[in-house]
């Protein structure tokens, strides 16, 4: 069974088709690049998937489960964290708030339990602090002393991408969707962040789906590669040979002339 | 531990204090002065809950402490204060039935009605399960509006919640417009409100710390990213909903008692608006900043009324005219403070240059009736209050405390988000090529 | 998921309800005629264009600046309050009518160059006298009727409400939309108490006496309706206004520059538009349509004072709201509806007439809930 399975998926804004028709089955434990032109709809995939928005027509599965139609909050119970393609921190709290609030639907606990801080809630806050800081430890000691204590927004911006992705992991997912996690990186930063994605899967056991722009990237990566155009797959398989596509070179390039 | 002992002696010296207080002779105006800090602190909290760590402008409290204010008032008052004469407008059934000495009789409790203070204890849980059950159905629209909408919702709640009691349907319950008299004023004493603001302080600050408010103040970031990360938004906000509107019907509660009784015109939206100022003024977010700015914005009301004595006109007019001329330098330091260019903009001049003017036409015609005349202005303190409003939007946002909190790390303890010189060396390595080659490879530190 | 409702749709289901409700009371109602119904139509019509009136300068501000101006009420009542001084106070002596136009004349030219582009010396000169000369004039030789004074008072309204905007909102752009919010409360209650202070807690009589207040009838059947002249000429005046604004917002130059402002600011600065000067247009033209609401308002009701601006500016937003925030013939007709509701709640339902205020704000509610566009304004949601 896959892990995560979309089945013939469409979503229109307007007289837009955003996506369409869209087939796509990710394994566990596997990293799946999804590229494509701008506007192509990979976003939309992002956000169909994890509830932002519901699909006109088909059905998506995430370990056989039906997940379409569920509210963002209960489609990353259920395993699925994601990050955003422009950052959305919660700029005024620090990066250890940051990394605890994904762990608060794992609570399990009343509010009376929080007000009264009772021995089973002080024990949670412990593994939930412990959980965060494990987390961090990911992209090694840069968050994890005094920047621990410094709220996001003064953080550079790399530090910042670190931050969002410690977040999405430590929502207890199994399945991380990436949105771009290169975006304003210098190639020094990108050749770290391929090493961490690639860690993700070997020592942390997460399956990665990720939308990224930056081919060398996608190329080292991605045991799969799904190429999106005008919101439908045109084409899928291992990165060399996608790139030799004629479909893909015409998407990305356009139709040679005479 | 340090910290335990040292809130536990501000405790106990608080404490003393007050006992002092009440022993003083003539020291009436002060005690009622700190009661009234101490009730309007809680709502005041209560209100920081939604507006500054949930991040949704509500402008409907004054109809939560309503609800609280009126049931207190109802479950409280006294048999020879429930007479048809006394109570023109109230229906006989709820003559006879809003009474809780009736109600801990049909239960059997008979003994607790003994008790004025466990009656209090009682209507006040009551008053605050009212108004959070209200609270709860305000709460709902925030589920699906947001911003500046959800905040007009908001105040068409309290606003409808003010004027019901005037409809003749609703005043079988409230009076009406005649209001309720004689409430027993056990609950509105120094001792009681102490107590009660100490449970507020108690309870929020530990809310605030804790999953749950963490989770409050990441809606308020990026509602967007909390529901992502698996908030679920609907209990949370509700769930805010719900506990502010309770404090906030046990403030309204505190209030009726105080005064001793509650009509229509005790809970308009005014109420919400003094609150507004009190939180903006001490920072949106800061449990401390709403005790701190209640407190100051209440010394205003307070012991301000001297600005609405009568005096001459010609007092005012050196008063507008010297603020006109403070308020030029004010702008001139702000933008020097700023290092805005030009320091001294044209429509600065303007102020100056009617202040000065204003000054030295009143010079001029000081003889005159005119100048001569007695004036009064009413008024002056909500005006006041609304300029105080204003300037803080547009100059200090966050306000006297931002989003902190008062600590006793704060005072004397460590500060965690500074690097310390050591982490400072290790970082710059960690991040510079120049020290080390391998930085940026991914597995530095970790492995 | 959200059921669509088309606009025409909800148009047609509003105004079927209403001539439903109208009909099946009036035959249970004995004593309900066609002369109360005519009667009630004519006072409805007058409430409602009061209200449009209002409406059109809470829409234009949140149309152009996404700021719900709490304070556009308590410029209604300065509109109000400036004509009843201008007709009671006037003539005044020579000195201090000199006074007061400089001093008026001044501010207004002041504000107003900005906003006309008045930047070479002649051209102002151009407007300035015959405006400074017009005040004077007005001011200091004979005591001003309605007309005058409604003229004199949408000056000083529009330069008060252009003040407003000078220190209370501009030092906010950009700025949270609530803090623009909280600001404007608190601009509401600074004038609120800033004209009890100023112009006396206590209401005072406004009866001009004017063709418009003499009592007037006519005979349906065995029954008479009463009017008077304002009945018939509020609403004439707000169409005419209406049109105006249409004609200036569709044709014009700086028409345009609004709504090009309305639509994005900040692509609007750089196309060479100076949105600073369109924003103080657009509270100058919305504070002059209410002092005209405030003026016709005083005289349909005969008295003002200093609260007059709080429910009329709220149900005013509410109509805003039900029309579609941002749109002008929204406006107009969710100011129409408010008041026909207004009118014919209370009269088909007496039972009910101590709920017409709870009435606006439940309107207000839902609406806000269930179709946040309104009747016919542009869908506002914010994208993910």
């Amino acid at each position: 069974m896959a892990l995560l399975e979309l089945r013939n998926v469409y979503k229109a804004f307007g007289g837009l088709q955003a996506i369409n028709g869209v087939n796509l089955k990710v394994e566990e434990g596997e990293i799946v690049s999804i590229i494509g032109p701008n506007g192509a709809g990979k976003s939309t995939l992002f956000n169909l998937i994890t509830g932002v928005y519901r699909p006109d027509r088909g059905e998506i599965y995430f370990q056989g489960r039906r997940i379409d139609g569920l509210r963002p909050d209960q489609v990353c119970r259920l395993g699925i964290a994601r990050t955003f393609q422009n950052l959305r921190l919660f700029n005024n709290l620090t990066v250890l708030e940051n990394v605890l609030i994904p762990q608060h639907h794992r609570l399990g606990l009343h509010w009376i339990h929080a007000v009264l801080r009772t021995p089973a809630y002080r024990r949670r806050e412990e593994e939930m602090r412990a959980t965060a800081l494990e987390k961090l430890a990911f992209f090694g000691p840069r968050l994890m002393t005094f920047r621990l204590h410094q709220p996001v927004r003064v953080l550079s911006y790399a530090n910042r991408r670190r931050t969002e992705m410690a977040r999405a992991m430590a929502t207890g997912a199994k399945l991380l969707l990436l949105d771009e996690p290169s975006a304003g990186m210098n190639p020094r930063e990108t050749q770290e962040i391929t090493q961490i994605i690639r860690r993700f899967r070997d020592e942390g056991g997460y399956t990665v789906v990720l939308v990224e722009h930056k081919m060398n990237l996608v190329g080292e990566i991605s045991d799969r590669v799904v190429v999106l155009d005008y919101g439908e797959k045109i084409a899928e398989g291992d990165y060399r040979e996608v790139i030799q596509n004629p479909r893909v070179i015409e998407a990305y390039l356009g139709r040679k002339e005479g | 531990m340090r910290d335990r002992i040292l809130t536990l002696a501000t405790l106990i010296l608080a404490t003393l204090a007050i006992y002092g207080l009440t022993q003083m002779e003539g020291s009436g105006s002060l005690v009622s002065a700190l009661t009234l800090v101490f009730i309007w602190s809680i709502a005041a909290i209560s209100l920081n809950l939604i507006n500054g760590q949930l991040g949704i402008l509500s402008l409907g409290h004054h109809g939560f402490m309503m609800i609280g204010g009126y049931l207190t008032a109802l479950l409280m008052l006294p048999e020879k204060e429930r007479s048809p004469f006394r109570t023109r407008l109230l229906s006989d059934w709820a003559r006879e039935n809003l009474d809780l000495n009736r109600w801990l009789e049909a239960l059997g409790l008979g003994f607790l009605a003994q008790s004025t203070d466990a009656k209090f204890v009682i209507a006040l849980i009551l008053a605050g399960l009212a108004a959070a059950l209200v609270g709860l159905i305000v709460g709902i629209p925030s589920l699906r509006l947001k911003g500046d909408y959800l905040a007009i919702v908001t105040f068409g709640f309290g606003e409808i919640i003010r004027l019901l009691p005037n409809a003749p349907e609703v005043a079988r319950f409230t009076n009406g417009p005649l209001g309720i008299k004689g409430v027993p004023g056990d609950a509105g004493t120094l001792w009681w409100t102490f107590a009660v603001f100490l449970i507020t302080l108690w309870f929020f600050s530990r809310l605030k710390f804790s999953s749950y408010g963490r989770a409050f103040e990441g809606i308020r970031e990026d509602e967007i990213a909390a529901e992502a990360m698996g908030v679920n938004l609907a209990y949370h906000k509700v769930l805010a909903f719900s506990i502010s509107a309770f404090f906030a019907g046990v403030a309204g509660g505190l209030y009726a008692s105080y005064l001793q009784s509650v009509d229509t015109q005790t809970f308009n939206f005014f109420v919400t608006f003094f609150l507004l100022v009190a939180i903006s003024l001490g920072g949106l977010g800061s449990i401390t900043g709403a005790v701190l700015g209640t407190a100051i914005v209440l010394l205003v009301r307070i012991y301000g009324g001297f600005l609405e004595e009568p005096r001459p006109a010609y007092v005012a007019l050196f008063a507008i005219s010297g603020l006109m001329i403070l308020a030029f330098a004010f702008s001139v330091y702000i933008r020097r403070a700023r290092h805005l260019r030009p320091v001294i903009e044209p429509k600065h001049l303007i102020f100056l240059g009617t202040g000065v003017g204003l000054m030295l036409l009143t010079l001029a015609f000081f003889s005159t009736p005119f100048v001569q005349q007695e004036v009064q202005f009413f008024g002056m303190r909500k005006i006041l209050l609304a300029v105080l409003l204003i300037l803080i939007m547009i100059y200090r946002r966050e306000g006297i405390m931002g989003r902190s909190e008062f600590s006793w790390k704060l005072l004397f303890g460590p500060r965690e988000d500074i690097p310390t010189e050591e982490q400072r060396k290790q970082d710059a390595w960690l991040t510079n090529p120049e020290l080390n080659p391998d930085a940026g490879k991914g597995n530095n530190g970790a492995s | 998921m959200r059921v669509p409702i088309t606009t025409r749709g909800t148009l047609f289901v509003v105004l079927a309800v209403f001539f439903l409700l109208v009909g099946w009371r009036i035959q249970a109602l004995p004593d309900y005629t066609l002369a109360r119904v005519v009667q009630d139509f004519l006072n409805a019509l007058t409430l409602g264009s009061l209200y449009a009136l209002i409406a059109l300068g809470y829409t234009m501000v949140y149309g152009i600046i996404r700021l719900i101006n709490f304070a556009h009420g308590e410029i209604f009542m300065l509109g109000a309050y400036f004509a009843f001084f201008a007709m009671v106070l006037t003539p005044l002596p020579l000195a201090l009518a000199l006074l007061t136009t400089l001093l008026l004349g001044g501010t207004a030219l002041l504000v107003t160059r900005s906003l006309f582009n008045l930047e070479s010396p002649k051209k102002t000169a151009g407007l300035a006298f015959p405006l400074l000369v017009g005040i004077f004039v007005l001011l200091g030789f004979r005591q001003l009727g309605w007309i005058e004074a409604l003229f004199l008072s949408m000056i000083a309204t529009a330069v008060s409400g252009v003040l407003l905007e000078l220190v209370a909102y501009r030092p906010l752009r950009g700025a949270p939309r609530e803090s623009m919010l909280i600001t404007a409360i608190a601009a509401s209650f600074f004038l609120q108490n800033m004209g009890q202070l100023v112009f006396g807690p206590y209401v005072k009589g406004f009866n001009p006496e004017t063709v418009l207040n003499r009592p007037l009838s006519f005979r349906i059947g065995p029954e008479e309706v009463y009017f008077t002249g304002v009945l018939l000429v509020v609403p004439l005046i707000t169409g005419l206004l209406l049109l105006l604004l249409n004609f200036f917002v569709t044709r014009t130059r700086l028409g345009k520059a609004m709504r090009a402002t309305a639509q994005d600011a900040e692509v609007a600065q750089m196309m060479g538009v100076n949105v600073h000067q369109v924003i103080a247009l657009t509270f100058f033209i919305g504070s002059t349509l209410a002092a005209a609401a405030g003026v016709m308002y005083a005289i349909r009701f005969g008295q003002i004072h200093p609260l007059m601006g709080l429910l009329p500016g709220i149900k005013a937003f509410a109509a805003a709201v039900i029309g579609g925030i941002g749109s002008l013939p929204g406006a107009v007709l969710g100011g129409l509806l408010l008041g026909f509701i207004e009118i014919y709640v209370v009269s088909l339902f007496p039972t009910l007439s101590a709920y017409k205020d709870v009435f606006a704000f439940v309107l207000l509610i839902l609406i806000l809930l269930f179709r946040p566009s309104g009747l016919i304004g542009e869908d506002l949601t914010e994208k993910v």
